[in-house]
């Protein structure tokens, strides 16, 4: 589904982040990606999304080289990811609900069946009361809740998740991964970028490394 | 089918919003835009009042024919008949002893015409017709031309060929006006849609992250757009009726000390409309250059 071949990713200023990285990922996957702070794991999700391209190498999703994809394909293809982002990315000046709802509306869902998805995703994340809030008036573990919530509610096949855990106490961390095996057991792609050990210990799943720009296949 | 008239309502709602949620500014925007086109349209006002004048108080143009001078009474009263039967016409025969009469009230020219053996002036007519289409009246007047015993004609149109290139001139320079005027709302919307861009970046880089077209993310600036030249040609017509009503009073005023009615006419229901219409066309346009701009400049892959 998701094939790195011989990747290099290096940023302006000569910073190495990957170094001929190459990777499968099968449908259906629950992949943790593990490494210390700046050891690549977002730029690899983001090499995933398309949001980034390699400096060398090709990254392709279901057969498709993103490098040689067209500008206009790219959002049809970003339509098949959910993407939980480290900084959250929420739009501020929009309720709770809006938030979750811009996937569907982005899709072109009809109007009538918005508000029930809405709120089996909000329910998902134990946001339901407070669908009508601003993103503001929600604490940080919440605001990552609601940043789950937004990239699972168009049932994506393949979910991205930068750091998922990062501002959750240990209980909604532990009922967040719950979550994202959940989905995996229903059939979602997942990729977790973590180096929350309590999140990785908890899924029974592949384990990848990123240590000095190269990617260590580590045992499960 | 039913996707696009969806993102098209939700665009349209969020357009919507965007203006209410902005009121005072968004408001105070579409009253520079209306100030800026109530000018050329004033304009255009006065403009066509003038034509409008000039139609209900004609200076009928009138053609004159001269006959030849050997012209018999017979032929004179032939042409007469034939001058008669033109519908509409109201015909005036001068004879040529009546026209020297007339001359001789000069008595510098009646010292001539007393110099002179016989009475150089022939029969002739004026011919009176309800045609302000000064290419018609010519036309006219080469076919009477042609006519038998008819020696020379001449319109006297003059003055409706001056008033018919005022009336042009005055329109040319309403569309120059308009023309600049518009460039200036479309510059104006331009900004507004850019600084609109500007304070929701995050909103569009969060949009083409989870998968939204160019299309999508246009489509709420286009309807702002659209909405504000909308609003600014409203204000411009409020202004400008507003103009109309205060300078039709002063102007009553001012025709009655004359003895005659003036009235000014507004702008008609399908001008006011096709104003609409441009001034949302305006703010489309502006809109979508800028939204161009805006995905052509994108430097990130997002």
């Amino acid at each position: 589904m998701i094939r790195f071949d011989r990747v290099g990713k290096r940023y302006p200023g000569g910073i190495e982040v990957l170094a001929r990285v190459s990777l499968e990922i099968a449908r259906g996957e629950l992949v943790v990606v593990t490494g210390p702070s700046g050891a690549g794991k977002s730029t690899l999700l983001n090499l995933m999304a398309g949001i980034e391209l390699p400096t060398v190498g090709h990254v392709a999703v279901n057969g498709e080289n993103l490098s040689r994809m067209r500008p206009r394909a790219l959002p049809y293809l970003r339509r098949q990811f959910g993407l939980v982002f480290q900084d959250h990315k929420l739009l501020y000046d929009r309720s709770v609900f809006d938030n979750v709802a811009l996937p569907l509306r982005i899709v072109g869902f009809d109007a009538a069946t918005i508000p029930g998805r809405v709120s089996a995703a909000l329910d998902k994340v134990g946001l339901l009361d407070r669908s009508r809030s601003p993103p503001i008036a929600l604490s940080g573990g919440e605001q990552q809740r609601l940043c789950i919530a937004r990239a699972i509610v168009h049932r994506p096949a393949i979910l991205l998740a930068d750091e998922p855990t990062a501002n959750l106490d240990p209980d909604y961390a532990a009922a967040i991964a719950d979550l994202l095996l959940s989905l995996n057991r229903a059939g979602v792609t997942v990729v977790i970028a973590t180096h929350d050990r309590a999140v990785s210990d908890r899924l029974p799943t592949r384990r990848i490394e990123l240590r000095a720009a190269r990617l260590h296949e580590a045992a499960a | 089918m039913k996707v696009w008239v969806a993102a098209h309502r939700y665009a349209a709602r969020q357009a919507l919003a965007r203006y209410a949620r902005r009121l005072l500014a968004a408001s105070f925007e579409s009253a520079v835009l209306g100030l800026a086109a109530a000018l050329p349209l004033a304009f255009l006002v006065a403009v066509n009042n003038i034509a409008d004048f000039a139609a209900r108080h004609p200076a009928t143009p009138e053609i004159s024919i001269y006959l030849a001078l050997d012209a018999t009474p017979a032929e004179v009263k032939d042409v007469a008949e034939r001058l008669r039967r033109i519908e509409g016409a109201e015909v005036r025969f001068i004879s040529r002893t009546e026209a020297s009469k007339l001359l001789r009230r000069s008595a510098a020219l009646a010292d001539v015409l007393d110099a002179l053996p016989s009475n150089p002036l022939p029969d002739a007519f004026t011919l009176r017709l309800a045609i302000a289409d000064t290419h018609r009246l010519d036309a006219f007047r080469r076919e009477i031309a042609a006519w038998p015993r008819v020696d020379r004609t001449h319109v006297d149109s003059a003055w409706a060929q001056k008033l018919e290139a005022l009336v042009h001139a005055g329109r040319l320079a309403a569309a120059c006006l308009g023309a600049l005027l518009g460039l200036g709302m479309l510059a104006v919307t331009f900004n507004t849609i850019r600084l609109q861009m500007l304070q929701r970046r995050d909103e569009i880089e969060v949009s083409r992250l989870i998968g939204a077209t160019e299309a999508f993310i246009r489509r709420p600036y286009l309807y702002f757009g659209a909405l504000q030249g909308f609003f600014g040609a409203a204000v411009a017509l409020a202004l400008v009726a507003a103009l109309d009503a205060i300078a039709s009073q002063e102007l009553a005023a001012l025709s009655e000390s004359y003895g005659i009615i003036l009235e000014l006419q507004p702008l008609p229901v399908g001008t006011s409309g096709g104003v609409l219409a441009a001034g949302a066309a305006l703010g489309l346009a502006a809109a979508w250059f800028c939204a161009a701009r805006a995905a052509r400049a994108r430097g990130l892959r997002i």
